[in-house]
């Protein structure tokens, strides 16, 4: 979806950041580096790091975009794991677009990719 | 709390959307469910919020199988040992989740559509804990349960031929559920929970909130209620998704 939200726009980005790359985060995306940090301490499970990372968010942004880039956050934690729990496959697999990405980011290594790459139904 | 925390509960009152969603789901938490008592909705909230800090859990996240680490899990009075692993499991392992295992805790008790419950009472109630987590909030109060018996109801229109869990087909969506997807829409993320429908209903509200209307989501340029544009947004979809090995 980054991708196809850059192309929407016609904005060169480079995909790195889904690697967790800061400098290619910044590549077309306003506040790419500071939402990317903010992610990756989010993630990271380390409350020091993530006041340091929200508090850079919000002195690059407002407390309002911080709020929204939470949400977003906590909301993926959610359907990764509704995917994950259900052994849902890609809807589409023949999609080029998927199949780019999935190759470009090396996703075929990760334990769910048999849900799509090995469906037993 | 940080220094930032009055700036951004000042922020989040401004978004009665997302008060409003994480009210509704806990006020559903707080009634009993299809296959699960509301005691029993709530106990297994509480092991979700209990999942991170799990030393079994830990170690097996750690072995290279699961099934090296024997242990069982602190008790709970509404759950069993068996529940509270795969509850568990959900938050902590959720991508080696496998249609064996579910087998395995069909066998002993577990439906599968009692297992779709669980699975959005999990989700549903990490998702907005996390959200708090995010922003250094204090993590709301799970409800008090109220009395009754699970109805136990299904939708009359449910395969089983999509990963683990039974489904509302696509297009087979009753009048009463016509509101699950939109018609032509239907992805399996939507599907997956549609066992139990109001699950379906109470994650797209707080996704509603927290992401996008699945409506709006055609709009890969910026929903006109919020600040961030679809690209900042996929950044940190992407993200969470990568660092969760998520391939869906």
């Amino acid at each position: 979806m980054l991708r196809a939200s850059a192309q929407a726009t016609d904005t060169h980005i480079d995909l790195d950041a889904l690697l967790g790359n800061e400098s290619a985060a910044n590549l077309g995306i306003p506040h790419g580096q500071a939402l990317l940090a903010f992610t990756e301490a989010f993630m990271s499970g380390d409350q020091h790091l993530l006041a340091s990372a929200r508090h850079s968010l919000l002195e690059a942004s407002s407390p309002e975009l911080v709020v929204e880039a939470a949400g977003v956050a906590a909301n993926f934690q959610r359907m990764v794991r509704i995917a994950d729990a259900t052994g849902i496959p890609v809807d589409d697999m023949s999609a080029p677009g998927g199949i780019a990405i999935r190759e470009a980011l090396g996703l075929a290594a990760f334990a769910s990719a048999q849900h799509s790459l090995q469906p037993s139904h | 709390m940080t220094a930032d925390a009055p700036a951004l509960k000042s922020a989040l009152d401004n978004r009665s959307d997302i008060q409003s969603a994480n009210d509704s789901f806990l006020s559903f938490l707080s009634q009993p469910g299809y296959w699960w008592t509301a005691a029993e909705k709530i106990a297994i909230a509480e092991e979700s919020r209990l999942a991170n800090r799990c030393a079994l859990c830990q170690k097996k996240k750690a072995a290279l199988s699961r099934g090296q680490i024997l242990g069982q899990h602190p008790p709970s009075p509404h759950l069993g040992d068996e529940v509270i692993g795969i509850v568990h499991q959900i938050i902590t392992d959720q991508g080696r989740i496998t249609r064996t295992q579910l087998d395995a805790l069909e066998a002993d008790g577990l439906s599968r559509l009692a297992y779709v419950e669980l699975v959005g009472v999990v989700v549903c109630i990490f998702s907005i804990d996390e959200f708090h987590r995010a922003l250094d909030l204090p993590l709301p109060s799970l409800p008090h349960p109220r009395p009754g018996n699970p109805s136990r109801a299904q939708p009359a229109t449910l395969e089983q031929t999509t990963g683990f869990v039974p489904m509302i087909p696509r297009s087979g969506l009753m009048p009463a559920d016509q509101d699950l997807w939109p018609k032509g829409f239907g992805a399996n993320v939507i599907r997956a929970l549609s066992g139990t429908p109001d699950l379906v209903r109470q994650w797209k509200r707080i996704a509603g909130a927290f992401y996008l209307q699945v409506e709006e989501m055609g709009n890969l340029v910026q929903a006109d209620s919020r600040l961030l544009n679809r690209m900042q947004m996929e950044l940190i979809a992407g993200r969470v998704s990568a660092i969760n090995q998520c391939f869906y």
